[in-house]
């Protein structure tokens, strides 16, 4: 597998930035900061295939909901996003007796802040193109039942730092209605969970063997990159505003990673897909 | 403008449309994707196939020629069973509607862990009990009694606050001379359970014991010894003589317990040897339904004896014999052999 090792890592992330930063920024519109708060929900579609749980993909519907606020400013964009999302996961097997019950809970957070500044805006066009960079924080947990009485634990905590690249198409420039399509990648990441699966082969755990270790867990981290923990996701989003301040917007996202876990011995494989829709107030 | 919306939203869903290109496929639910699914687990994660001298891919070549397309559920049911019990590991087990699989040999036949059929004629019971933990003092001596059935939980992988009760029950004997601790009939249960028991016998930090964990799909991926130490809990501890009774059928949590007590340098042990597993077993599931568990580390005493595949030997071996149980006779040469050494220790 090829490894890109973290001082050359660390260097691309730093030019990166510095390529993302506002000298390269160019636009002769005229522009005032806006900022907008959304709310939305709709249709979501996990699949998780927890090599630690089962060889057997877990799939899920729900109704999401996510909260955001965002700021657009003449040269830059900033974002923050939360989202919450508790659903049963069901898989093909289909055996249903009193004792034998195949079923996962599983409960997905996040919170987001990204920040992308402006590169070049294509006047013919009315689009802009941004590229910047972002925190997360991304909890996915899991407690898998193989039967009614025997569950087990599992999931994904893990912060990361993103890199960006927005594109945005104003309809018009004296009003807001836009299409935008943005895409994130994580490229540095600190994996909280990882030794879920036997946490004693952390290290960090205290030895002492009667001593409550869930507090512990959170020790047992790991700092990882794209090589351990490859991470994407993807936003499609049109805004319609129906007077000056409200508007309704249409989103469809897409999460992706696969998450290397506990010295290779097992993996996770994630898809977080939904379409949303909500109201979008202009502040 | 609305060609390239629209070509957003084609690419959008097209995405969408791929998800499956983002995971591999899932096992067939056929007999044979079964097996090699269920013999593969076990290849990847199993910890103890050398402790007990078992060839795995030997196991394959020797059970997978009797799996075709036509074998029916309970010819996979068979050849599984037959596998499990090669492995001798009381952790090892199978559930599907046909039945629950395990090694049918772990524990003597016809043999019940509590052999008391008459406890009166030793113990006088007190009312300080639960549904876990019975109590009462050695007749004739100054002895106490305590009696732990089980370290399970009333939920899984939860610590369970009946088992407090000792500190009552070490308070009630404070001034005994010693105590004799009966787990020949607990085949386990919960490990907190177990070490929090056990840490009301501490009289400071010991090494407790040692585990070594499959990390990696190789024969020889395992982690180093992780050591695990056992310090006093509890208002107070007793720390004069204890005797620890165990049995063939004392098992897993029950022999972490035992392990636990045999550092504290007032802890003697008399009975038989343990049914010999730690296991930390994990679970796993086939597409048929069928779930199953398997060990995925070895545990071993402080001095390094590996307990897994082989049993705690006590100090003082002592066999109950048939003709020990009879009504007539109802003797328990076990306890006999407890009072004996708490009374020669004083």
């Amino acid at each position: 597998m090829f490894v890109v090792p973290g001082r050359l890592l660390t260097r691309l992330t730093f030019f990166y930035l510095l390529l993302c930063s506002n000298v390269f920024g160019q636009d002769s519109l005229p522009f005032k900061t806006q900022h907008f708060i959304a709310l939305q929900s709709g249709y979501s579609r996990h699949i998780v295939r927890d090599d630690i749980i089962s060889p057997i993909l877990y799939k899920g519907s729900q109704i999401p909901i996510l909260l955001n606020y965002q700021l657009l400013a003449k040269k830059a964009q900033h974002s923050l996003s939360l989202y919450y999302e508790y659903l049963k996961l069901t898989s093909s097997i289909s055996i249903k007796t009193p004792t034998e019950a195949f079923y996962t809970k599983n409960y997905n957070a996040f919170i987001e802040y990204s920040c992308n500044n402006k590169l070049h805006t294509f006047m013919r066009w009315n689009t802009s193109l941004f590229a910047g960079a972002g925190i997360k924080s991304l909890l996915n947990f899991r407690d898998h039942y193989y039967s009614n009485y025997t569950h087990y634990y599992s999931g994904e905590f893990i912060c990361s730092l993103d890199i960006s690249f927005l594109i945005i198409k104003r309809f018009a420039s004296s009003n807001n209605d836009n299409i935008s399509f943005r895409y994130s990648m994580s490229i540095i990441a600190y994996d909280l969970l990882n030794y879920l699966y036997n946490a004693n082969v952390a290290k960090t755990l205290s030895t002492e063997a009667n001593h409550n270790s869930s507090v512990d867990l959170i020790k047992t981290n790991r700092l990882v990159t794209i090589n351990k923990y490859f991470e994407f996701q993807t936003e499609l989003t049109y805004v319609k505003f129906i007077n000056k301040y409200l508007g309704l917007e249409l989103k469809h996202y897409f999460q992706y990673y696969n998450s290397e876990k506990f010295k290779n011995l097992f993996y996770t494989k994630y898809v977080n897909n939904q379409y949303l829709v909500g109201l979008i107030v202009k502040i | 403008m609305k060609i390239r919306t629209i070509g957003l939203l084609i690419l959008s869903i097209m995405i969408q449309g791929c998800e499956k290109i983002y995971f591999p496929g899932e096992p067939d639910n056929s007999p044979v994707s079964n097996f090699n699914t269920f013999w593969k687990d076990f290849s990847n994660y199993y910890g103890q196939f050398d402790i007990r001298h078992i060839n795995w891919d030997s196991v394959y070549v020797v059970y997978h020629s009797r799996i075709n397309a036509g074998s029916s559920e309970q010819d996979l049911y068979n050849v599984f069973d037959e596998m499990i019990q090669l492995l001798k590991d009381g952790h090892v087990n199978l559930y599907t509607p046909i039945g629950v699989v395990g090694y049918n040999k772990l524990f003597p036949l016809n043999y019940s862990g509590n052999v008391l059929t008459g406890q009166d004629k030793y113990i006088s019971f007190s009312q300080l009990q639960n549904s876990v933990i019975t109590c009462g003092s050695v007749n004739s001596y100054d002895i106490g009694y305590v009696s732990i059935q089980t370290f399970h939980s009333n939920e899984f992988g939860k610590d369970d606050s009946r088992y407090n009760i000792i500190d009552d029950v070490i308070q009630l004997f404070k001034d005994k001379e010693g105590i004799i601790i009966d787990v020949r009939g607990n085949n386990g249960g919960n490990s907190s359970n177990a070490l929090n028991v056990a840490a009301r016998f501490a009289d400071k930090k010991y090494l407790c014991y040692k585990q070594r964990y499959k990390i990696g799909p190789a024969k020889n991926d395992f982690s180093d010894w992780v050591n695990f130490d056992i310090s006093p809990r509890g208002k107070i501890q007793f720390t004069k003589p204890v005797v620890v009774l165990m049995s063939k059928y004392t098992f897993s949590a029950a022999e972490l317990f035992v392990c636990a007590m045999s550092v504290f340098p007032n802890v003697k042990l008399v009975g038989d040897t343990t049914a010999g597993g730690l296991g930390d077993p994990v679970y796993r599931e086939l597409m048929n339904g069928w779930s199953y568990r398997l060990s995925t580390s070895v545990g071993a005493m402080a001095n390094g004896y590996i307990i897994d595949g082989k049993g705690i030997v006590p100090q003082f071996l002592v066999v109950t014999s048939q003709e020990d149980a009879k009504p007539e006779n109802n003797r328990d040469p076990m306890l006999e052999k407890s009072i004996e050494v708490i009374v020669s220790s004083k």
